[in-house]
């Protein structure tokens, strides 16, 4: 989760906290312009294609989520 | 009577939804990923709403800001708070509460209508679904079919902020009359059929998206509404359940769309009549993609403001290479150009002039700012900043806004055309071309570029391979490499940020 998080703080610098929010959007704590530079920061790091059934708006919420969905696709 | 023949006759959108709704009651007029509303269900919810919003003493004229919640619930409140007389203000839904203070005030709303209430509470509130709460029943409906058709085309339906990256927003007063022109412009310019169902994932709260609504709901055709491209699964399942056969998209959103579905969009092709842009220049790259993954769909650019929306369209798919062409004017919009002296000019690709457009789209002006609309306007024409020609055929091309062009000693240079042709050299993920202040020539070109991933190129190699593609004068001075280009969310560049 920690090597996740440094990911995500390379894709979208700005946000300072991945741990608290549960709702990402929902909190404005990323938009979808964000969204696209995680998915080519988790692309580029974990080498894998996220499929376009995964872009679903629930396994962009939290930390947790983001995991579960590149676990799933790893 | 065609339905073209209709639209001609209609004063306001709410006119057209309430004919619409005796003429095909049972035909989708809107839907977003929680439920479908038909012409007839929509009507009925319009004028129930608008008959609340009556009882509880709102008149004539009231301005009434509405937030975008991006679904059949906006629809059916915009619709109302029109039938009603009253005024609507779209406000984006990820707004600042600073600009939701500003807005309200100069506007002196005194409703204020969205999915939550805002904290500072002062002004009177609506959740936006009490939109869908109450379907008027028979007798309300006749009364608001008749005060639809009574709306003349002269009455103010809204007012559109600019979002404004400096400074004051700019409100923009559009009549019915203007809503009915614009959308005119638009079935035009796609050549929209009635049977044509229209993805809008972009938002509402933007005079782009509202115009498509609005053009769909002239023409008794159908919309499906969404927020957003970026979850693509629901885009395309949204897409199938309605079986859809036209996308209304920003380049921002379709940029978003070529990078995370380029396969599933291409797989569309056959059911898809069209897709429409707008609201910004589309990267050329963007354009070329999208031709290869969509040969056989029409794909229009579309040229326009809030001030004087849609007034040309081009098919940018028809095999012919124009570059920096923004396509014919429509029917309702006529061109001219002035010098900068003021002073009418006959435009030429030598000596471009400023564009400025005549017709029933254009706003009547800006709301309580009269020192701006003595610059919006040169002898009843809405000016622009963009400087341009129209050919022999009735083409007009565009060299770009009127401070972007470059003055290289005394020759004008298209940022446009540098910007195209640096895009094509492969590694080059797109470009800004901005002036750079000169001594000897006044002005010169400078080019920020930003490469595609794992492309390596110095601005040495950029300058080489441009001098293949353009005149001397023509080839930036200087190349700056950015990671990515400042623009607005709409996906316009910002050039100020620029220079």
């Amino acid at each position: 989760m920690d090597e996740l998080e440094n990911v995500l703080r390379t894709a979208v610098p700005k946000v300072k906290d991945w741990r608290t929010s549960q709702n990402y959007l929902e909190d404005g704590v990323i938009d979808s312009i964000d969204i696209i530079s995680m998915v080519s920061e988790i692309s580029d790091h974990y080498d894998i294609d996220i499929p376009s059934e995964e872009m679903e708006a629930e396994n962009f919420c939290s930390l947790q989520s983001i995991y579960d969905m590149i676990q799933r696709i790893l | 009577m065609t339905d073209t023949q209709k639209g001609a006759n209609m004063h306001s959108i709410i006119q057209a939804v309430a004919h619409w709704s005796a003429q095909t009651p049972d035909t989708l007029c809107a839907a977003d990923s929680r439920r479908a509303l038909t012409y007839g269900e929509m009507f009925r919810l319009a004028a129930g709403f608008a008959d609340d919003l009556i009882s509880s003493g709102i008149r004539e004229g009231d301005r009434v800001v509405l937030r975008n919640s991006q679904d059949t619930a906006y629809v059916a409140a915009t619709l109302g708070i029109q039938l009603a007389g009253a005024v609507s203000v779209p406000l984006e839904k990820n707004v600042a509460e600073a600009r939701i203070r500003e807005i309200c005030e100069s506007t002196d709303a005194v409703l204020y209508l969205a999915a939550r209430p805002w904290e500072e509470g002062k002004l009177r509130q609506m959740k936006i679904s009490e939109a869908l709460q109450h379907e008027a029943d028979d007798a309300v409906c006749a009364a608001m079919r008749e005060r639809a058709e009574q709306i003349p085309e002269g009455k103010m339906a809204e007012i559109l902020f600019s979002t404004g990256t400096t400074g004051k927003s700019k409100g923009i007063v559009l009549q019915s009359g203007n809503n009915i022109a614009v959308a005119q412009n638009i079935i035009e310019g796609v050549e929209m059929k009635k049977e044509n169902v229209e993805l809008i994932p972009i938002p509402l709260s933007h005079s782009h998206a509202l115009r498509t609504l609005y053009a769909a709901m002239l023409n008794g055709s159908s919309v499906v509404l969404m927020d957003g491209v970026v979850f693509v699964a629901k885009v395309f399942a949204l897409m199938e359940k309605y079986q859809v056969t036209a996308i209304d998209l920003v380049p921002a959103a379709l940029a978003m769309l070529l990078k995370l579905a380029p396969d599933q969009l291409s797989s569309w092709d056959d059911r898809l009549d069209y897709v429409e842009l707008g609201s910004a220049p589309i990267p050329e790259g963007d354009k070329a993609m999208l031709c290869r993954l969509l040969p056989g769909t029409r794909l229009y650019n579309f040229y326009g403001s809030t001030e004087s929306g849609r007034t040309c369209a081009l098919n940018f798919n028809d095999g012919v290479v124009r570059r920096a062409c923004i396509g014919k004017p429509v029917s309702n919009a006529s061109c001219e150009f002035f010098g900068s002296d003021g002073k009418r000019i006959e435009a030429s690709a030598e000596h471009p002039g400023v564009l400025a457009w005549r017709g029933p789209m254009n706003t009547p002006g800006y709301f309580h700012d009269e020192e701006k609309n003595r610059e919006l306007f040169r002898d009843g024409s809405i000016i622009t900043q963009d400087l341009a020609y129209q050919d022999e055929d009735g083409m007009i091309y565009m060299l770009g806004r009127q401070g972007d062009v470059i003055t290289c000693g005394g020759t004008k240079i298209a940022p446009t055309e540098v910007e195209e042709a640096a895009d094509s050299i492969p590694g080059i993920a797109e470009t800004a071309c901005v002036p750079e202040a000169d001594e000897m020539l006044g002005q010169v070109p400078k080019l920020y570029y930003v490469l595609e991933d794992g492309a390596n190129l110095t601005g040495q190699d950029i300058d080489e391979k441009l001098r293949g593609l353009l005149e001397g004068y023509k080839v930036p001075r200087t190349f700056v490499q950015i990671d990515r280009l400042p623009k607005t969310y709409n996906g316009k560049i910002q050039r100020n940020k620029l220079k």
